[in-house]
């Protein structure tokens, strides 16, 4: 099951600053951390390709904290 | 024969109807009407001192502060052609523009260290000031007076990126400024001179330049201007603060506002969301209208055309259609011999306008390509007519349009296969997150293995040699790539592969 600290480092692994991604809280929207054009979408392929889930448009609009990304992933699962 | 020169008609109308009326914001500061007449007659007084003559070109890269409309407004009054691109280009697309326009003058903010750069000994360069104003002229301008062009004279030219990733020159007349105002300003959105303008997209694409510039002068209207890169912070206060009646963008942002929003509804004071510059899927525009009751009215245009073609009703968008043709412009979906398709069947969408450019610059091979003899211009867009909608199917070629911006798959792949890892790499159009990417799909080198962080790399090494808008949202590793019998790398098999 996806936890934060996995999504953590998904967010890592996309470039997003270490001192960002510390302090990315579950429940806050990912944008409030100065999240891109470029971050958005390489966050979401970056949990399609780590739990081989499929994010369609709709859904990718509507996950917008690292809970929603949770609870979205158990949902597929 | 002698055409109105659209600055003078621009300014004009507003001076004598409402100079005290504000033209532009920008940040807390104000600028009207009667300021804007004056400062960009300043700015011709300073082409003529600098020896500027009518037909002449100058380079602009400015943010979008009141020096844009001044020194753009300044630029047509002189007759000299106006040649606006975007702040963030590279050094060596600033040199190839510099030098197939053949600017004699760079018009910049002194912030802006590359165009400079590029400019060297090639070009004079005139800088703004603060708040977007310039140096005095030296000369009271008694004797001034708005040059009279000529119906066939260029008044401004935009680049865009072209196939090979050089940038090509798209010129365009006085008279284009004017006419797009009635056919899409007024018969399609109803601008009146009550409407407060915000455009996200800047003043260096076409779509920025209608919106920022003609519309709002045409009409009598305000236009807010942000000088930074927007954010959806920055947007939604700009919003809430100078409270627009219409709202100019693209997708991405659209989607990047709706990821900002954790409310169930977002309140907002306009009466218009306008949507181009790339596909508008309809899942953005339904998630839009559920957060704020509002309908994206979608549309497509080009630089070649002025602006858009076809374009959404106010009260009418449909979900995932581009809209229905506007008048003053017809449109032929045709297959890959130029025949005309049947409604419900793919073609190629030509375009014909009387506001299309005549050619590219410098480039009569490709213009000849495009800008066909019966006056109608290839698109390069895939369309479904059905009725009367039009429904945008993807491109016949291998451009991709993301963020508003167009990408040549060819200069991310030369700047992708410059990284040690990578021994081949193809580049197409993706689907991640509602919006069209630029995905990348790789060969690694010899002995490389795929590691959790190689897209990292791979993002860093392309962000710091290409603008944003040209980075993959994806990178895939493949064992080989789709060829032709010669070698030529099939994109088009590789769009949307996972």
């Amino acid at each position: 099951m996806a936890n934060i600290n996995e999504l953590k480092e998904l967010l890592l692994g996309i470039g997003v600053e270490a001192e960002v991604v510390n302090t990315v809280t579950p429940t806050a929207a990912l944008s409030q951390y100065n999240f891109d054009s470029l971050d958005w979408p390489a966050f979401i392929v970056a949990v399609e390709t780590r739990y081989g889930v499929k994010i369609s448009d709709g859904d990718s609009l509507r996950l917008k904290t690292l809970n929603d990304f949770i609870q979205f992933i158990e949902a597929e699962a | 024969m002698n055409t109105v020169n659209a600055a003078e008609a621009l300014l004009g109308r507003n001076l004598e109807r409402r100079p005290d009326k504000i033209a532009y914001v920008c940040g807390t500061h104000a600028l009207t009407y009667r300021e804007l007449d004056r400062e960009s007659r300043r700015f011709s007084l300073l082409l003529h001192e600098r020896g500027m003559r009518p037909g002449e070109r100058a380079l602009i890269v400015l943010p979008d502060t009141f020096a844009y409309p001044v020194a753009f407004l300044g630029c047509l009054l002189t007759g000299v052609m106006a040649v606006a691109v975007g702040t963030d280009l590279r050094r060596e697309d600033f040199a190839h523009i510099l030098q197939d326009s053949d600017a004699r003058l760079l018009i910049t903010h002194p912030d802006l260290a590359v165009p400079k750069d590029a400019a060297g000994d090639a070009a004079a360069v005139l800088l703004c000031e603060e708040h977007g104003f310039f140096p005095s002229p030296k000369t009271d301008g008694a004797n001034w007076k708005p040059h009279q062009p000529a119906a066939a004279d260029f008044a401004y030219m935009l680049y865009s990126s072209g196939s090979t990733g050089k940038p090509k020159g798209i010129p365009h007349r006085h008279q284009d400024l004017l006419l797009v105002c009635p056919l899409v300003g007024e018969a399609v959105l109803a601008l009146t001179e009550d409407d407060v303008v915000f455009s996200a997209s800047k003043f260096s694409f076409a779509y920025g330049l209608v919106n920022s510039l003609a519309f709002p002068l045409f009409f009598g209207a305000t236009a807010i201007l942000l000088a930074d890169k927007p954010n959806p912070a920055i947007l939604l206060d700009i919003i809430h603060t100078h409270r627009p009646t219409v709202f100019f963008s693209v997708p991405t942002i659209y989607s990047q506002l709706i990821l900002a929003c954790t409310a169930d509804h977002l309140d907002l004071p306009l009466r218009i969301c306008a949507s181009s510059g790339e596909a508008l899927s309809a899942a953005i525009f339904t998630e839009w209208r559920r957060l704020t009751g509002l309908e994206i009215i979608d549309a497509i245009g080009s630089t070649e055309m002025t602006y858009w073609y076809v374009a959404n009703r106010p009260g009418q968008a449909r979900p995932g259609a581009t809209g229905q043709p506007i008048a003053g412009y017809r449109l032929r979906l045709v297959d890959d011999a130029d025949n005309d398709v049947p409604p419900g069947q793919e073609g190629n969408l030509l375009v014909s306008g009387a506001t299309m450019a005549p050619f590219y610059w410098n480039l009569p091979e490709k213009s000849a390509e495009t800008m066909l003899p019966d006056g109608f211009a290839r698109t390069g867009d895939v369309f479904v007519e059905q009725d009367g909608f039009y429904y945008h199917r993807g491109r016949s070629d291998d451009m991709i349009k993301s963020g508003g911006q167009w990408v040549s798959p060819v200069l991310v792949e030369e700047v992708l296969r410059e990284h040690p890892e990578v021994a081949d790499c193809a580049v197409a159009a993706v689907s991640v997150g509602a919006l069209i990417k630029p995905g990348a799909f790789v060969v690694l080198a010899p002995g490389i293995q795929p590691t959790p962080d190689l897209a990292k790399r791979l993002r860093r090494h392309v962000l710091a040699r290409l603008p944003d808008a040209l980075c993959p949202a994806r990178f895939s590793c493949v064992a080989d790539l789709p060829r032709t019998a010669t070698g030529k790398i099939q994109r088009f098999q590789l769009r949307n592969r996972r």
